[in-house]
């Protein structure tokens, strides 16, 4: 009967094949799993901080004297725009760690990864500075323009709240003495204030007040002259780079406090004393 | 005029006067680079910080094992 030889000799390779793909699977998730480890973690991106850190500080150099110096005025608002190369890398930023935020909150919630926990706690309080500082660079730009500090206007009132968001999730990383409850409880938060991300994003749609609307996105033709929009772009691309540094080397720290008990990190240590 | 940029401004003057703008553009990038330069310090200081504390134990640990060795020898 060899059709059924057949058959069962397919099948055979079709569960092999099912396992083979599997175990691949199950491989590739123990690696990245073994990557993210903590030591891992350090050993792999601590000696990225520096070259990060020097790219953003040149983005950062090139985007300003461009921008201050060498963009032209706006003819409507004048010279009071180029407080753009700074409000809308910290704003954008501001919400990408938040989004960063919420993400790392389900990786560590659903897959127990504990790196995740730690990037998050890295990554709030600079989310928290770029919000904070969003808001007042915002704040500094809309007296020229609007003639007032500040105006209950819906991008305003929901950027507020995601600095209040990012104050509890902050607040939340040092309010237990327990680490795993710690990021439990902060990602819980993240991704609850995550529903803010679209409001805010929309917000310049849906209540059209008085701040602009957007002047970039990633599907349309941008809404300002390349001598204006190549700065801000290099500015944002500043911001990045700044911030992945900052995340990376507070996530580092992070990490050799909690891990400071551990073989791999007393020899680190001690390597440090014999200097 | 370099890489076909040139000065947005007519002099110096201008440029930090920026038509009354100045001042908030000033204070706005001022602002900035102290809050950041201020989350570098604390960021520094934190890894700094811990391997202070690390290393002071290791030290401690060092010479109590010393007096200790040199107390049992008689």
């Amino acid at each position: 009967m060899p059709e059924i030889d057949l058959s069962d000799k397919s099948k055979n390779t079709h569960s092999e094949n099912a396992q083979n793909a599997q175990s691949v699977f199950v491989r590739l998730w123990n690696g990245f799993l073994l990557t993210v480890a903590m030591p891992h973690f350090y050993r792999i991106f601590s000696p990225w901080v520096k070259w990060l850190s020097i790219i953003a500080m040149v983005l950062l150099a090139i985007g300003s004297v461009w921008g201050l110096a060498i963009a032209p005025p706006d003819y409507l608002q004048g010279n009071s725009y180029r407080i753009i190369f700074i409000h809308v890398p910290t704003a954008s930023l501001a919400l990408s760690i938040y989004l960063g935020l919420a993400v790392l909150g389900v990786i560590s919630l659903v897959w127990k990864v504990k790196t995740a926990a730690v990037v998050a706690q890295a990554a709030a309080p600079v989310g928290l500075v770029l919000c904070v500082l969003s808001l007042i660079t915002g704040a500094i730009w809309g007296k020229p323009t609007w003639g007032a500090y500040w105006v209950w206007d819906g991008r305003l009132t929901s950027m507020l709240v995601l600095a209040f968001l990012y104050v509890g999730v902050v607040a939340l990383f040092h309010a237990f003495e327990n680490t795993a409850q710690q990021g439990k409880a902060a990602a819980i938060l993240s991704i609850v204030g995550a529903v803010n991300l679209p409001i805010i994003k929309y917000s310049v749609v849906w209540w059209n007040t008085l701040h602009q609307g957007s002047t970039f996105s990633l599907t349309t033709a941008p809404q300002m002259p390349p001598s204006m929009y190549l700065p801000l772009l290099v500015m944002i691309f500043g911001f990045y780079f700044m911030v992945a540094a900052l995340v990376i080397y507070r996530s580092c720290t992070i990490i050799l406090v909690r891990e400071r008990q551990k073989t791999w990190l007393k020899a680190l240590i001690a390597a440090r004393t014999m200097q | 005029m370099i890489f076909g940029l040139s000065f947005a401004f007519n002099n110096v003057h201008d440029f930090i006067h920026m038509e009354h703008h100045g001042i908030y553009v000033w204070s706005a990038w001022f602002i900035t680079l102290v809050a950041l330069v201020l989350l570098v310090i604390q960021l520094r200081v934190a890894r700094q910080r811990f391997f202070r504390e690390e290393m002071a134990k290791i030290r401690l640990h060092k010479a109590r094992a010393e007096r200790l060795k040199q107390d049992s020898i008689p």
